[in-house]
């Protein structure tokens, strides 16, 4: 039995599109638990998991959606997880590394740059892209949260980022995360 | 003498003031011994008294093992203030007391300390960068301020866009 589920939703933004869901969520007994939301744009774009009742089911909290997906305008999505799925302090699967990557906007940045990262094992944990600058001559920056296993060797890594910005007419910088525990 | 357990939040110790030491006495340096081991044995690079459950204004620093820039070995710090700041960095922390979670603080980038040594003698210093991060994050310990209260952006909104 799922007791868990992820729900991702996506609305125009305005005020009061989390305390809409958040509202359901506390009406029907859920446990908000981690979450990540943000504004793309116009549109507010949300993950959340959240921990059932007892006596729940995934099926019947969607029922009790429909109002607040219809004033608001979302478009909502549940996946059930397992415990197992769903469980805390997943052991990371390497060291932290920023990698920031940025040109004129053309398509095959994202595809190209994350080829070579899956190629080597790399995995991505967070992630964010933009399009700025002038409409005419439009920028893309890309920056990317990776773990790194201990087995990939970082100048060889480097060596292929150097070779695919090249290649794909973008500028690239890798650097450790820098953080520290007090 | 030993390690001790690292308190970790909810524990009220972790957001009250620490009381001002009076006196070094055997107390106090048994708290500096405790705080010294269970720095040595943890993860961290600082460690101040609450943290061991010990609500004294006592702090330990010591970023030598961490970073190669000038910096000044191991600080033992009793009642510490900070009398200036200057410049300002962010950075992403994490706190022993606060497992498993880390976020961007804004802190000053330098800067002058003081206090009192072990022996009670007064120490003034001035730490840049990494250790003057440290520094801030353990005398913010003094007051019952955690990293949580300094977040000043959330690692996912580097683009966030500004409106001038």
């Amino acid at each position: 039995m799922n007791r868990f589920v992820i729900i991702t939703a996506a609305g125009p933004d305005r005020p009061g599109i989390v305390a809409g869901i958040t509202r359901v969520l506390y009406k029907t007994g859920c446990n908000i638990e981690d979450t990540s939301m943000t504004l793309l744009r116009g549109e507010f774009a949300m993950m959340l998991i959240v921990k059932l009742p007892q006596r729940l089911k995934v099926q019947d909290l969607e029922h009790h959606f429909k109002a607040v997906k219809k004033s608001l305008g979302l478009a909502l999505l549940m996946k059930p997880l397992s415990v197992k799925e769903a469980r805390r302090n997943k052991k990371p699967a390497g060291h932290p590394f920023i990698l920031s990557v940025y040109g004129s906007d053309h398509p095959g940045i994202v595809y190209r740059v994350t080829r070579l990262l899956t190629s080597r094992a790399i995995n991505v944990t967070d992630m964010n892209t933009r399009v700025i600058g002038p409409v005419r001559k439009p920028i893309y920056v890309m920056v990317l949260e990776v773990e790194i296993p201990e087995k990939v060797r970082i100048e060889g890594l480097k060596t292929a980022l150097r070779t695919l910005q090249k290649a794909v007419k973008v500028d690239m910088a890798l650097h450790p995360v820098e953080s520290a525990q007090f | 003498m030993a390690v001790q357990k690292i308190i970790q939040y909810p524990h009220p110790i972790l957001k009250s003031r620490s009381e001002t030491v009076q006196t070094i006495d055997e107390r106090v340096v048994r708290i500096i011994k405790n705080l010294l081991d269970t720095l040595t044995a943890s993860p961290g690079v600082a460690i101040a008294a609450p943290q061991i459950g010990e609500a004294d204004r006592i702090i330990i620093c010591d970023v030598s093992g961490k970073i190669k820039e000038k910096n000044h070995g191991r600080i033992i710090l009793v009642n510490p203030l900070i009398r200036h700041r200057e410049g300002k960095k962010i950075f992403r922390e994490g706190c022993l007391s606060v497992p498993d979670y880390t976020g961007n603080v804004s802190r000053a980038d330098k800067v002058w300390v003081e206090g009192l040594d072990q022996e009670g003698r007064p120490i003034r210093l001035i730490a840049e960068g990494f250790e003057a991060l440290a520094l801030q994050h353990e005398i913010d310990h003094m007051d019952g301020i955690l990293f949580l209260d300094r977040i000043a952006s959330l690692s996912t909104d580097i683009f966030r866009r500004k409106t001038y």
